[in-house]
């Protein structure tokens, strides 16, 4: 699918984020996301996924600028994100825009809708007689009529909210757009809406889109490729269907069987695969490769070295030692 | 809380066609949860609005059932009243509320705090919150044992070990010793599994117990859950907004839209066939794994607690609604292999579907 011929519009080349933590009064470093590199072509929508705390949001904000990493790089159009005096270039962090999970935590709520879509054009600059017709017309565009941009974000409903969120991300058109998981704060019934939208703005404006999300039916849907990723790193990257259809990693394979369906007569016949234990601790993450404590089908050799990003047949990379033999 | 139960109601057709026509006056053979009729609703500053309108549900010993609904439908106030857990501001009414055999309206406080964690346990969506940070789990665990059964300390702590190893803690004395903080989300959630259990309770309530969950821990929490209902025959209510949960754990499944049950039945047959265009739009608005058809979407969203549609609530999403919804509320009507449905349109005698439907499931 990622084919040479597409240039990539945005790269995020391994990326390392180290917080400090105090766990009782000791010091720590949590690895949120230790070595991640990404890829995206244009138009195309990458999804994100894995369990929380996997470090898929930090990688989000490291890609947006909100977070500095501790390490790695994020180049857009061949322009690096953060100049060499450590500074973020503006001019490329206007171009990389975020929708984020919560609308009512995201949204000022004594703006208007109006207002807090216009306000990324006021900062940027746009003359005040441009900003009122641009408004409205990002309002249309994702589907709000003038009336819904004179209310304040507490009369909106959630997926309104969420619609000026994404206006406001739409606003000095950007590049790239992150969606840190934009459908998981809303009703069920309102999900649709949200995602039918993103799908439409992506296609219509050939917007290159980072899908952040624990929603795999959604990532399935909406995404052309999937990076999976757990405890900091991406241990599987491929295309949707190769990913979702055909999973080489075994986490990739236990966190599909772990989604319930909506289909009784899938979910009463099929013989899933329950993961044990819980995710561990990133700040004393296990030797090798991190899932061999959870993993089914671990061997000896996977406490001893952490297993590499291979090539696994066209546009699929793995990272597991089981892979690594079966190719040999 | 004011409790009075309805008098002088009309009688209607019984809504649980599945219980057998004598069982309805019998008492011998007490269902694990019968709920007739019940209305909640909510003193506010401007006024009284109703939350829950009219539930009928029952569960039979050993069955799981799901209450499935969105925000503010009224899933969770429907199953904090069957414990009267609600605040102050909240009025229960009903014509029969019989959880484990008790009769829950009638009941005192000093009696109704002897059936709560005893016949009738519950489990919270967070667990974080439901436990004492400040109490040890040990505490916790035995206090409603002593309570409950009468055990001493150091039975009680035998039990403790015994039930957080038949929830899947691989270290039961040790996590007796650990405040909540210490544990994982998902480790919580067995703990507050294994309180739940510990005075072998009959009737299981549980208030989206996986929501606070990642996808992994949620599917060992749903085979642990399934696993001891099987076990116990416990009578499971659980509460959730996803549809894919219930798929994995019900028998039954309810469906909830602006305080009403619009449709219940089987699970499989409600999901292969549902009669209601909620429940339809619902279904069909889950992705799918074909990328070129658009999702079908449900415009609108649901609808606050004061701004409840008249007639059908669901009127003004619904791409099927003719005039008589706007009017009329449709009742629950019989659509065959226990399957009900309330809808004007869908309805098996659709145009005469605004009377009362005739006892279905009752005496003919």
């Amino acid at each position: 699918m990622a084919d040479k011929a597409t240039s990539p519009v945005l790269e995020a080349d391994d990326l390392v984020k180290h917080f400090a933590v105090r766990v009782n009064g000791m010091k720590r470093t949590v690895r949120a996301v230790d070595g991640v590199s990404l890829r995206l072509d244009r138009g195309r929508c990458l999804g994100l996924v894995g369990e929380s705390g996997c470090g898929k949001t930090t990688t989000g904000r490291l890609i947006v600028g909100l977070d500095e990493p501790t390490s790695g790089h994020v180049v857009l159009d061949g322009e690096p994100l953060h100049r060499l005096n450590g500074r973020i270039s503006r001019t490329v962090r206007r171009r990389i825009q975020m929708v984020f999970q919560d609308p009512l935590a995201s949204l000022d709520p004594r703006m208007t809708a109006a207002q807090s879509v216009a306000e990324p054009l006021r900062v940027s600059g746009v003359p005040r007689r441009e900003i009122a017709s641009r408004v409205g017309e990002l309002l249309r565009r994702v589907g709000l009529d003038d009336d819904i941009g004179k209310r304040r974000p507490g009369a909106l409903s959630g997926g309104q909210r969420q619609r000026v969120g994404i206006a406001r991300a739409l606003a000095l058109e950007p590049a790239v757009l992150v969606a840190d998981e934009p459908t998981s704060a809303l009703d069920v019934s309102v999900r649709a809406q949200v995602v039918n939208l993103l799908r439409d703005l992506q296609r219509e404006l050939s917007l290159t889109m980072l899908f952040i999300s624990h929603d795999l039916s959604t990532v399935r849907y909406l995404c052309d490729e999937v990076a999976v990723m757990y405890l900091g790193r991406i241990v599987e990257y491929g295309p949707t269907d190769e990913v979702f259809d055909n999973p080489r990693h075994p986490y990739t394979r236990a966190l599909l069987d772990a989604v319930p369906v909506p289909d009784p007569v899938v979910e009463q016949t099929r013989a899933s695969l329950v993961l044990e234990g819980d995710v561990p601790d990133s700040s004393a993450p296990p030797s090798g490769c991190a899932f061999r404590t959870r993993c089914p089908r671990v061997m000896d050799a996977c406490a001893v070295e952490r297993p590499q990003l291979r090539s696994a047949g066209p546009g699929s990379l793995v990272a597991c030692h089981l892979a690594d033999r079966a190719r040999s | 809380m004011t409790t009075t139960p309805l008098t002088g109601h009309v009688d209607r057709a019984t809504t649980a066609p599945h219980t057998p026509a004598t069982a309805a006056t019998a008492t011998s053979v007490a269902p694990g949860l019968r709920v007739r009729d019940l209305h909640v609703s909510f003193a506010l500053d401007d006024g009284t609005y109703p939350v829950v309108s009219g539930v009928d549900l029952t569960l039979q010993p050993g069955e799981r059932m799901a209450l499935v609904g969105e925000s503010g439908s009224g899933k969770t106030v429907t199953i904090l009243s069957l414990l009267r857990l609600l605040p102050g501001m909240a009025r229960i009414e009903a014509r029969e509320l019989l959880v484990a055999g008790h009769d829950v309206l009638a009941l005192d406080e000093r009696r109704l705090a002897g059936v709560r964690g005893k016949d009738v346990a519950m489990i919270f969506q967070d667990p974080m919150s439901s436990l004492n940070p400040v109490l040890r789990i040990e505490r916790q665990m035995t206090a409603p044992m002593r309570r409950h059964l009468g055990l001493s300390t150091k039975e009680a702590r035998e039990q403790a070990a015994t039930l957080l190893g038949r929830v899947g803690i691989p270290d039961p004395a040790r996590c007796l010793r650990a405040y909540p903080h210490e544990l994982s989300g998902g480790m919580r959630q067995r703990v507050m599994i294994a309180i739940a259990l510990a005075c072998r309770p009959r009737v299981l309530l549980a208030d989206e117990p996986t929501t606070a969950l990642d996808v992994t821990i949620q599917a060992q929490i749903i085979r642990l859950l399934t696993e001891l209902c099987d076990d116990l025959g416990l009578v499971c209510l659980l509460v959730t907004h996803d549809l894919g949960v219930v798929a994995r754990f019900a028998h039954r499944v309810a469906v909830m839209y602006a305080g009403r049950v619009v449709e219940e039945g089987p699970v499989r047959d409600v999901f292969a066939r549902p009669r209601h265009p909620y429940t339809r739009a619902l279904l069909a608005s889950m992705p799918t794994t074909d990328r070129q058809a658009s999702l079908r979407q449900i415009d609108g969203a649901p609808p606050g607690l004061r701004a409840r549609a008249g007639g059908c609530a669901f009127h003004p999403r619904c791409p099927t609604a003719v005039d008589i919804c706007r009017v009329g509320v449709p009742e629950l009507a019989d659509h065959g292999s226990q399957h009900l449905a309330a809808c004007h349109v869908t309805a098996p005698d659709a145009g005469a579907s605004t009377q009362r439907p005739c006892a279905q499931g009752g005496v003919s």
